[in-house]
């Protein structure tokens, strides 16, 4: 019992990860209907960005983490405005195959910057490890469930409680209505990346002191990120949250109980799964499209 | 004659290689009301959707107050006071009555906007008693409303109104029109009214004109139109209907 709660702790942990990662292509897939393949690297920056400003610019991690939220959210930033606004008139094909091409530029740029070696940070510290019985969790661990609780908190705050929020979500239901009312679309689009690239940044920083930072981060993350998302019902930021929690916990259970070979694989069963039995995703609504 | 809010001059439109609107001229002026009447495909949304800044213009010109808005964005055209009601209506299902006139007021002050809604809910009372409920699960007639409303939160100088009978019950067209014809009167709107519902549209209208295969092709008051053989053959249903 003991070495399942364990296990299921440590799933929870990488699953709000996870959960953040999901939440970027939720954003921005609301604000602008695209599937942004970009948002993995915006982890991956948070983490090298994090592991550089602290071992080569010797930056304290109060200092070291906003710095590298703030890289990605403007690398976010530039991606929206200077390549996807330029391209907005190209079909829905042509601007994934921009992403995908923003990410490999990124990992590139990561790669020459940062260099290719695998590097550590040490842990936020703070707050303590906790200790319940045999079972314990890490400090590093209750760092990103705070983080993802706070998040989720100010995410919900702001689309359901601020007209800003609600104008994204107006943006995103009926764009030309909201067009209508004076709310530019291409505004939020803008936001909707800069949001993702920074809790992107921020997951990317919670995680480089558990498991390693290096420039090919991006890649999986991205995946199960994006795995998540549909899992949890694309557009749905709860679903999301749900989404990346599940396969989280599952790659847990899974390396713990059968072999962490398996672990990989297992989230995207998942995603077959699901997208077979319940294609709108776990948390979303059927859709009916009139055609 | 009082001034002219919105002046469409030889606009020419259309969607890639199609073109929709050949030349098509007409003003609205404070306080009156403009209607559109014209077959399916005549090209009434096309207009509207031009001047709303959806669609780019080949030539001519649209002229807010003398300013020419032929060029811009529009959210632009939005904020600058000429407020487009759509076609389906298009209110933002998830959002509750009061959040979708809130939206309509968007980027203007907050206490401003509110006023108005309270003075929206005097004209729909009907949404005054829905105001927490998601604008998704109204009935078509207050979502038309609602519609109207969300674009009246602004306080706009022209409405546009698009098909705004469309799909609802006679008792309901006939509580919408009456609105139509207190906006002009009390708050000295400039209307241009876009309509299948032909004879509803003459009736309310200062000036009428009919629209045909992307050209104007008769105009004159709403009572001339109302009262013209062809207008009565082509829209009206023949002979019946004077």
């Amino acid at each position: 019992m003991e070495v399942f709660i364990q296990i299921l702790i440590t799933g929870i942990v990488v699953g709000c990860i996870y959960g953040m990662a999901a939440l970027g292509f939720t954003i921005v897939y609301n604000a602008t209907k695209l599937i942004n393949f970009a948002n993995g690297e915006f982890l991956m920056l948070g983490g090298v960005v994090l592991t550089g400003a602290v071992t080569i610019a010797g930056l304290p991690t109060g200092v070291a983490v906003p710095v590298a939220v703030a890289v990605s959210a403007a690398i976010g930033w530039v991606m929206q405005r200077v390549i996807l606004e330029n391209a907005r008139h190209s079909d829905h094909l042509t601007l994934v195959m921009l992403t995908i091409g923003v990410a490999l530029a990124l990992r590139g740029a990561a790669a020459l910057v940062f260099g290719r070696d695998i590097s550590f940070v040490p842990e936020f510290g703070f707050i303590p490890l906790v200790l319940v019985g045999n079972v314990y969790i890490p400090s590093q661990g209750i760092w990103i469930m705070l983080t993802l609780a706070v998040l989720s908190l100010a995410l919900w705050y702001l689309f359901s409680r601020t007209l800003f929020g609600k104008a994204m979500r107006a943006a995103s239901q009926e764009p030309r209505a909201a067009a209508l009312c004076g709310i530019e679309p291409k505004k939020a689009a803008v936001i909707a990346m800069i949001m993702a690239a920074a809790i992107g940044g921020l997951a990317g920083t919670l995680m480089a002191p558990i498991s390693a930072a290096s420039y090919e981060n991006g890649i999986f993350l991205g995946l199960k990120g994006f795995a998540a998302a549909v899992v949890g019902g694309l557009g749905n930021p709860l679903g999301a949250i749900l989404g990346g929690l599940l396969i989280g916990v599952i790659e847990s259970v899974t390396a713990g109980y059968v072999a962490s070979g398996f672990k990989d694989a297992i989230g995207f069963i998942i995603l077959i799964l699901v997208l077979i039995l319940r294609p709108q995703g776990l948390a979303g609504r059927a859709v009916i499209s009139r055609v | 004659m009082s001034e002219e809010l919105l002046t469409v001059e030889n606009l020419v439109a259309g969607y890639g290689a199609v073109e929709v609107l050949h030349g098509v001229s007409l003003s609205i002026r404070k306080g009156q009301i403009l209607s559109i009447v014209g077959a399916n495909g005549a090209g009434k949304s096309t207009l509207l959707n031009t001047i709303s800044g959806f669609i780019p213009i080949r030539s001519g010109d649209i002229r807010q107050e003398g300013r020419s808005i032929a060029k811009q964005a529009p959210a632009v055209i939005a904020r600058a006071g000429i407020r487009h009601v759509p076609e389906g209506r298009r209110v933002f299902s998830e959002l509750s009555v009061e959040e979708n006139l809130q939206l309509g007021g968007y980027g203007q002050p907050k206490a401003v906007v509110q006023a108005r809604i309270e003075h929206i809910y005097e004209l729909f009372p009907r949404l005054l008693e829905r105001r927490g409920q998601a604008a998704g699960t109204m009935s078509g007639g207050e979502q038309q409303m609602l519609a109207i409303g969300r674009a009246l939160a602004a306080d706009p100088k022209v409405l546009m109104l698009d098909e705004p009978s469309m799909g609802l019950a006679p008792l309901v067209v006939a509580e919408i029109f009456r609105l139509i014809c207190r906006l002009r009167d009390e708050m000295g709107m400039g209307i241009l009214l876009v309509e299948q519902n032909a004879k509803a549209a003459l009736r309310i209208a200062d000036l009428a004109c009919v629209l045909s295969l992307g050209k104007v092709t008769m105009h004159g008051t709403g009572a001339e139109l109302l009262h013209n053989p062809d207008v009565v053959d082509a829209f009206l249903g023949g002979h019946k209907a004077a």
